[in-house]
């Protein structure tokens, strides 16, 4: 790994994200001659404990003219994989995938997203500051504040960035993968440690005000979080080792239990049963931990869960911008197998079968089925008012903009190109399913003013007027759009 | 031949750049009822050959026609006169194994009573029938590339192109496949077959395609290859590496 500097090399046009391996490139790989790149192979085979280089890269590497890859070594070389190659190549794959992330900022910003954003921030500051001068009597903040922290507490997740090919490529060096997987399990913990810190530190002046006597301080809350963090983030990734997925499972469920047990206990309990309890409980966790059966790396596993989390992240993006999401998580959802059986048995309806069959077993049903039950729960709360027909349109606005997505769904298909579907079949079964959903799902949220119709009838029917009238705007609206898109993608 | 060709690739010129095309003027057809079979190194040209009939990459030079017609003609009639069995198995993640049939049989005009009928016959030859409810990520390779065949079957086009069909299969598979394959062909399909397995297809293919680097070297019926290639009686993986160790050191002599 000699001769490495810091100069950066102009060729790579990626957006930087400041990964370690970013802006790193040898005088070797922008211009070095073949002798240099030998030598350099040479020195890296000293380095990897005098393992022969095969002569063929040696070969590939004098005839290639040299690329920048990168990497804190130059091309062709055999890569010494050291500990700090290791952490570079994971630098060096998360820069590629946040550069493919990053140019899309400016238009989530455009979207909305910005202004958005600062005015719920504006309108929580309000709120909250309402709240501190108004303190009510007997808000249960001891159950309001665990409810918070545990989540984030528990939560955890790595990006690893492994890929198929590692399976074969890195696969022989997996006894030296803890360097690979140390900035991903820092990453993890560090992220969401400072949003839990944040949690606490916004929810902590309404906690003193009620409970002004209690033991639970500032900063030993803090250290708790930091603690339960680490452990949790550790236990996390002992599940991913594990081999039996099923014990992986009941680790995680034990995980989430913990947490809510450690910050109650935390909170409800004296300083020293509290601590105590917590501190025996991490305990005997961590002992737990060691006990199923673990992989040393646990490859295909990590593998999937990578490309779930860059299926997530792009399947984000694309709400704002119309991007290539990858492949989507399939839920098998057994209940819903028979969907799709009363579509028309012809040519032209067949593109809806294969739609529908997608959509109930994709990621965009669960969206829609949540906002759902949530936009009903809430309009149990509010369904007295016109604020409840506010928040009814708001829902199946939010639902509306979730099913733009059906337009991406089998976008790069192999087989649509080459059936005999008709041409318009993708836009005209995407707009049937989208009003199907949004009806269904309008009307389910519209039930709990059935309540208010006796009472308020104009209210309950207004309201379902114009969720109906919402519902087929959304869709024209949609129309016009994925028209648009279609005559630009010709 | 020429008029009533299922497939004609006519004066085919084409790769993936325009300055630099793979294909160099290739040119063959594939009558009714004719298994031939396209052959060649990895990288000869036949995927290549296989994107332009499919309509997936266009032509530079030359065309391809589907019982007469061009894509771009009547896109409805070419996609409906042919079935592709690709390489390397592409699925939907989220359809199970009667899914994909039903879905092809849909897109196809295939009858209900058909599909299901063509589906219970196609499980059982496969042995595919406990598998028909899982979803396609649940199978392993080979079972991925039995439900691309099946899929190709169930539509009953009167031309298949199917690309390496034996890669994963079990050895029950291939067999069961090559047999249907000649079924189908009496009953009047073409089909145009890329292998290596030189010696299986042999026996099975009426005509031979033999590409190298872009271009034909020889087609015609094994003995047209004998002959041409001065080999009597020669087995065609043995006239295949002599005619394309040859075509290396500057061609037959």
């Amino acid at each position: 790994m000699s001769g490495r500097d810091s100069g950066s090399g102009g060729e790579d046009r990626r957006p930087s994200a400041g990964g370690p391996a970013e802006g790193r490139r040898s005088p070797a790989s922008r211009g070095g001659t073949a002798g240099e790149t030998h030598s350099r192979a040479e020195d890296a085979r000293t380095e990897n404990g005098g393992i022969k280089a095969p002569t063929g890269a040696r070969f590939a590497a004098e005839q290639r003219p040299p690329a920048v890859s990168g990497l804190p070594w130059a091309p062709g070389t055999i890569a010494p994989m050291t500990a700090e190659g290791m952490a570079a190549l994971r630098g060096k794959r998360r820069s590629v995938f946040l550069g493919r992330i990053l140019p899309y900022t400016p238009y989530i910003i455009q979207s909305g997203l910005a202004v958005c954003t600062l005015l719920l921030l504006i309108l929580f500051s309000a709120w909250y500051t309402s709240l501190l001068q108004n303190m009510r009597e007997g808000l249960p903040i001891r159950w309001i504040l665990p409810a918070l922290l545990f989540p984030l507490a528990a939560w955890s997740s790595f990006r690893t960035y492994l890929r198929p090919a590692d399976t074969v490529f890195l696969l022989p060096l997996e006894t030296k993968m803890k360097a690979y997987f140390a900035p991903a399990w820092r990453a993890g913990v560090v992220g969401k440690l400072l949003v839990t810190w944040l949690v606490l530190l916004v929810a902590w002046p309404v906690y003193i005000r009620v409970q002004p006597g209690d033991h639970a301080n500032l900063w030993l809350s803090l250290a708790l979080l930091l603690g339960l963090k680490l452990l949790f983030a550790y236990g996390a990734w002992q599940e991913h080792r594990m081999v039996s997925s099923r014990q992986a499972d009941l680790f995680a469920l034990l995980r989430w239990l913990l947490a809510a047990a450690a910050v109650l206990a935390w909170f409800w309990l004296t300083l020293l049963p509290a601590a105590s309890a917590i501190a025996a409980g991490a305990a005997l966790y961590a002992l737990a931990l060691r006990f199923p059966a673990k992989h040393r790396v646990p490859w295909e596993r990590l593998i999937a869960v990578e490309r779930a989390q860059a299926g997530r992240a792009m399947r984000m993006l694309a709400w704002f911008v119309d991007v290539p999401t990858e492949d989507p998580r399939v839920h098998r959802r057994s209940f819903l197998s028979g969907a799709g059986k009363s579509v028309p048995w012809k040519r032209e309806e067949a593109y809806r079968f294969l739609l529908t069959k997608s959509f109930v077993r994709g990621d965009l049903l669960g969206m829609a089925a949540r906002l759902s039950v949530v936009g009903f729960v809430l309009l149990l709360l509010a369904r007295v008012s016109w604020l409840g027909g506010a928040l009814l349109l708001l829902f199946i606005f939010l639902i509306g903009v979730q099913l733009n997505g059906l337009r991406r769904i089998h976008a790069d298909s192999l087989w649509l190109s080459l059936y005999p579907i008709p041409e318009d079949s993708r836009r005209r079964a995407g707009l049937h399913l989208m009003i199907r959903v949004l009806l269904i799902a309008a009307v389910f949220m519209w039930l709990p003013f059935l309540l208010t119709l006796p009472s308020d009838p104009m209210l309950a029917i207004g309201v379902l007027a114009a969720a109906l009238v919402l519902a087929w705007l959304m869709r024209s609206s949609a129309e016009r759009k994925w028209r648009k898109l279609e005559d630009e993608d010709d | 031949m020429s008029e009533q060709a299922v497939l004609k690739v006519g004066a085919l010129t084409g790769g993936y750049s325009v300055n630099k095309p793979v294909l160099h003027g290739v040119d063959f057809e594939v009558g009714p009822g004719e298994m031939v079979g396209l052959i060649g190194l990895n990288g000869a040209g036949k995927s290549t050959t296989m994107k332009h009939i499919l309509g997936l990459m266009s032509p530079k030079e030359g065309e391809v026609r589907i019982g007469g017609s061009l894509l771009k003609d009547d896109p409805d009639r070419y996609r409906s006169s042919l079935a592709f069995v690709p390489e390397a198995p592409v699925l939907y993640e989220e359809l199970t194994v009667r899914e994909h049939m039903e879905f092809t049989a849909r897109a196809y005009g295939v009858d209900h009573a058909v599909f299901e009928e063509r589906a219970e016959r196609l499980l059982k030859l496969f042995y595919m029938k406990d598998k028909e409810n899982s979803l396609s990520s649940h199978l392993s390779k080979g079972m991925k590339q039995k439900v691309m065949i099946m899929c190709a079957f169930i539509a009953r086009p009167p031309l298949y192109v199917i690309d390496e069909p034996f890669l994963g299969l079990d050895p029950l598979g291939i067999r069961d496949l090559l047999d249907y394959m000649v079924e189908v062909n009496r009953e009047g399909a073409s089909i145009l077959l890329s292998s290596h397995i030189l010696s299986t297809i042999e026996n099975y293919c009426s005509r031979f395609v033999i590409l190298h680097k872009g271009r034909i070297i020889v087609q015609g019926t094994l003995e047209d290859i004998r002959s041409a290639s001065n080999m009597p009686g020669e087995s065609l993986e043995n006239i295949f590496d002599r005619l394309v160790r040859a075509e290396g050191a500057g061609g037959i002599r």
